[in-house]
C-alpha cells in the first residue's frame, strides 16, 4: 500500500506497515517480523497512532457487538414446527 | 441428550433423526448464529427468517456433513448462505439497522454519564458502518472480529482460503475505521 511522505524505519516503509497490521493485531507475523514491525512502530508516531486507532475498532466490534441478545420469543418453538414439516 | 457430546457427534445423530440431538446443537450456537443473521441480513425479522431457514436447511442436510469444517463452521455456513439468499430477493430494500442498536449498546454499570454517552455514541457509529459495508467485508468482519471464529474457521465458512480471508479482513477493517472515524469525527458546522 501507498502511503504519502512514508518513511522507512527498521527496513519497513508505512505502506509496508500498514498490510501487515491486521496480521500484527491477529499475532499471525513471525517473532522476527513481529519484532521488526514494532520497531517501526516505535520510531514512527503517524503508523503507532494509526495501529492503535484500528486495534481500537477491532476491540471495540467484540466489546460493542459480541453482547449477548435474546432469540425473538417463540423461536424455538417456530423451528420446531418447521421441523415436523421436513422430515415427519 | 448428555452436554458432553461434540458438536460433531450431535450432528451425526441428527443425520439419523434424533431431533433432541439437532436442537441440543441449535442451543449450543442460535445466539451467536443469530446475532451474525442479525447484522448480515440488516434487520432482526430478516435474520429470524434466515436463521430458521439456515438451521432447517442444516436439519433436512445433517446427513451431508463430512466433518471435513468444524460443525459450528459448518452451521455458519449455512445461515450465511440462507442470509444471501434473503439479501438477494430484497435487494433494492433499505438494509440498515434502526435506532435501537444504540440502546442496546449502552452498557451497564458505574460509569460516568459522558463515558456511557461515548459508548453509545461509538456502538452505534460500529452497527451503522458496518451495515453500510459490502456484503464481503460485513461477514468477514462478523466471523473474525465478533464473534471470534479462528482464521480457518471464518475462511471455511466463507469458502475462500486463508490467505484470501485475511486480505479480506484486512481490508474490511480499514474501510470499517474509516466509516467509524468519520462518523464521530465532529461535523465543521457543530464546531464553535
Amino acid at each position: 500500500m501507498k502511503v504519502e511522505n512514508e518513511v522507512t524505519i527498521a527496513g519497513l516503509s508505512c505502506g509496508q506497515v500498514l498490510e501487515r497490521l491486521s496480521d500484527y493485531l491477529d499475532g499471525d507475523l513471525s517473532p522476527a517480523a513481529r519484532e521488526q514491525l514494532e520497531a517501526h512502530l516505535r520510531g514512527c508516531d503517524r503508523c503507532a497512532r494509526f495501529g492503535g486507532e484500528l486495534r481500537g475498532v477491532v476491540d471495540a466490534l467484540r466489546s460493542h457487538l459480541a453482547r449477548t441478545r435474546q432469540l425473538p420469543g417463540g423461536f424455538r418453538e417456530r423451528l420446531r414446527r418447521a421441523m415436523d414439516g421436513e422430515r415427519s | 441428550m448428555g452436554t458432553a457430546a461434540s458438536d460433531e457427534e450431535l450432528i451425526r445423530l441428527s443425520a439419523a433423526g434424533d431431533r433432541r440431538a439437532f436442537e441440543a446443537l441449535v442451543a449450543r450456537h442460535e445466539l451467536s448464529l443469530f446475532r451474525f443473521a442479525t447484522r448480515s441480513c440488516g434487520s432482526p425479522r430478516d435474520a429470524e427468517d434466515a436463521l430458521q431457514d439456515g438451521l432447517l436447511a442444516a436439519w433436512r442436510g445433517a446427513a451431508t456433513f463430512r466433518g471435513e469444517a468444524a460443525a459450528r463452521t459448518w452451521l455458519y455456513q449455512v445461515v450465511i448462505h440462507a442470509c444471501r439468499r434473503r439479501q438477494r430477493r430484497r435487494s433494492g430494500e433499505p438494509e440498515r439497522l434502526d435506532g435501537l442498536e444504540a440502546a442496546e449498546s449502552l452498557p451497564s454499570g458505574e460509569r460516568g454519564a459522558e463515558e456511557r454517552v461515548a459508548d453509545a455514541q461509538l456502538g452505534a457509529a460500529l452497527e451503522q458502518a458496518l451495515a453500510e459495508l459490502p456484503e464481503e467485508a460485513r461477514e468477514v468482519l462478523l466471523l473474525r472480529d465478533v464473534e471470534g471464529l479462528s482464521g480457518e474457521e471464518a475462511a471455511a465458512a466463507l469458502g475462500v482460503g486463508l490467505a484470501a480471508m485475511k486480505s479480506r479482513l484486512h481490508r474490511a477493517r480499514l474501510e470499517l475505521k474509516e466509516r467509524v472515524e468519520a462518523r464521530l469525527r465532529p461535523r465543521q458546522e457543530d464546531g464553535p
